[in-house]
């Protein structure tokens, strides 16, 4: 601590205050408070504080750096009458330890943030250096099993179709992986353009038809006679309609599935509706969670990463629209898309 | 029958695509490690349909495509990118120029033979 005259010319101090500074104390003497302030605005702000409240307390005002004294500020300070002349009492505190927290928060925050990208980064060429090997893989085995190399045995074409299937299994996760990372990211495209949606979901039935015929379920497409145009992105909505889709279809054991799409004042309606076993209540919660998956069937068949439904939700939103679902035990489950006609959040 | 040049540098993927398209398809191949020969071999071969590989080191798929485009008889081939990268910049970039289908890695061989089947139009 110390003290100044009224205009800020430092009388005597304390050689705390000094070695706070890092000066000796016969430099700090003579030296001007108000110098010692970095922020010209800051200067006037005490000088004003001063001279209207008499005092200048709670409030930091960071000080020259003399050394490394880096986070001090002044504390306080009072202007007072003594004698016949007004003084200013002014108090310095160190409160680096605090700002260095400060600091490091900060730090490990815009480091978090650098992992992130470089997870999303790292994602990527991860991503490419599998698929090379991973395409020359599945291309042997493909080879072999359609019999482009000659004749093979059912036990051993057995064993390379379940190879196959987990190739597939394989890049399906790279693909989701990488979806979701980009999507967490803030990094996909979207690329909106007027789209008729008819011929989109036709397509969709072509794909389905031969899975669900295979299960021995009953697949129905429930769509307006007139054509519809929406101005969306093509690659997304097609992926997160595949997605309910595969999902109703990997679930439901016996029954039908059926895609109802309604045409709405400003949004259009798409609903997937399944007879399959149904979410439990206590599952609702985490549907849309990354990794989440409640019923796993045993055997066969398509072996997921719950990865779907999060990524759906995310594109949806991109979309600029919603997503949602009801279930009952035992009945089956409906999960319902909106998508605004108007236009996207986002646009490219 | 049709003519069909792969550029890719894993050359393990070449020989196994090779045979694909002369068993599965009887079309008959000739294949490029790098894009310097992929071009040469091009103007000398003039193949009916380019499978061009994009990462490659030295040159890339896409300035394998900017050298074809200069020279008048490569100019008009058909291309097929068949690539292990699903960015963004990629896809955009294809539209950008003359080629008829995009097939990421690992591929789904109907797929693949479709889109050359397109590609050929009445030469395949
Ligand atoms: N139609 C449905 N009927 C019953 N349960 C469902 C249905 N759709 C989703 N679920 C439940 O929600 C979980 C999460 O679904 P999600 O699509 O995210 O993952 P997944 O299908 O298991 O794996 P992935 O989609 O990554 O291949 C599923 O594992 C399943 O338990
Ligand atoms: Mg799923």
């Amino acid at each position: 601590m110390g003290i100044a005259d009224q205009k800020g010319k430092i009388i005597d101090a304390n050689p705390q205050a000094a070695r706070l500074l890092g000066c000796s104390l016969p430099e700090l003497i003579n030296t001007n408070l108000f110098d010692l302030l970095v922020d010209p605005t800051e200067r006037e702000r005490l000088r004003k504080s001063l001279e209207q409240n008499g005092t200048a307390t709670d409030f930091e005002i960071k000080l020259k750096e003399h050394g490394n004294h880096a986070g001090v500020f002044l504390a306080g300070a009072t202007l007072q009458k003594q004698a016949e002349e007004k003084h200013i009492f002014f108090c310095f505190q160190d409160i680096s330890s605090r700002k260095n927290a400060e600091e490091t928060i900060k730090y490990l925050l815009s480091e978090l943030q650098n992992l992130d990208s470089l997870k999303t980064e790292f994602l990527l060429t991860v991503s490419h250096e599998l698929r090379t090997p991973l395409s020359i893989i599945r291309e042997g085995v493909s080879q072999i099993l359609e019999g482009l190399r000659g004749p093979i045995l059912p036990e051993q074409q057995k064993a390379l179709a379940f190879a196959l299937n987990n190739i597939d299994r394989l890049t399906r996760l790279i693909n989701n992986l990488l979806n979701m990372s980009k999507i967490e990211a803030g990094r996909v495209e979207i690329h909106l353009e007027e789209i008729e949606l008819l011929p989109l979901l036709d397509e969709l039935r072509e794909d389905f038809q031969k899975q669900a015929a295979e299960k021995g379920l009953s697949l129905k497409f429930t769509l307006p006679a007139n054509p519809i145009q929406l101005k969306t992105d093509k690659d997304k909505l097609t992926q997160i309609l595949t997605n309910l889709l595969c999902n109703a279809l990997k679930f439901t054991q016996r029954g039908s599935i059926e895609l109802i799409m309604t045409d709405k004042p400003t949004e259009l309606e798409f609903q997937v509706v399944d007879s399959g076993p149904g979410i439990p209540p206590e599952h609702h919660r985490r549907v849309f969670s990354k990794f989440e998956q409640f019923s796993r069937q045993a055997g066969p068949g398509e072996k997921g990463t719950g990865l779907g439904l999060a990524i759906s939700k995310g594109l949806v939103e991109l979309l600029g629209g919603q997503i949602s679902f009801h279930s009952t035990i035992g009945q089956g489950t409906t999960f319902t898309v909106t998508l605004p006609k108007i236009s996207g959040k986002r646009s490219s | 029958m049709a003519k069909i040049l792969i550029v890719d540098d894993e050359i393990e993927f070449c020989d196994l695509l090779g045979l694909r398209l002369e068993r599965a398809g009887q079309h008959e191949v000739i294949k490029a490690y790098e894009g310097e020969s992929a071009v040469q071999l091009a103007q000398t071969s003039k193949p009916d349909l380019i499978i061009l590989d994009i990462a490659m080191p030295k040159m890339s798929g896409f300035e394998v495509i900017e050298a074809l485009d200069k020279i008048e008889p490569t100019k008009n081939i058909p291309i097929i990118i068949l690539t292990a990268s699903t960015s963004k910049e990629t896809t955009e970039k294809i539209f950008s120029t003359r080629v008829k289908g995009c097939v990421v890695k690992p591929f789904n061989p109907p797929e693949l033979m479709k889109k050359i089947g397109l590609a050929l139009g009445g030469k395949a």
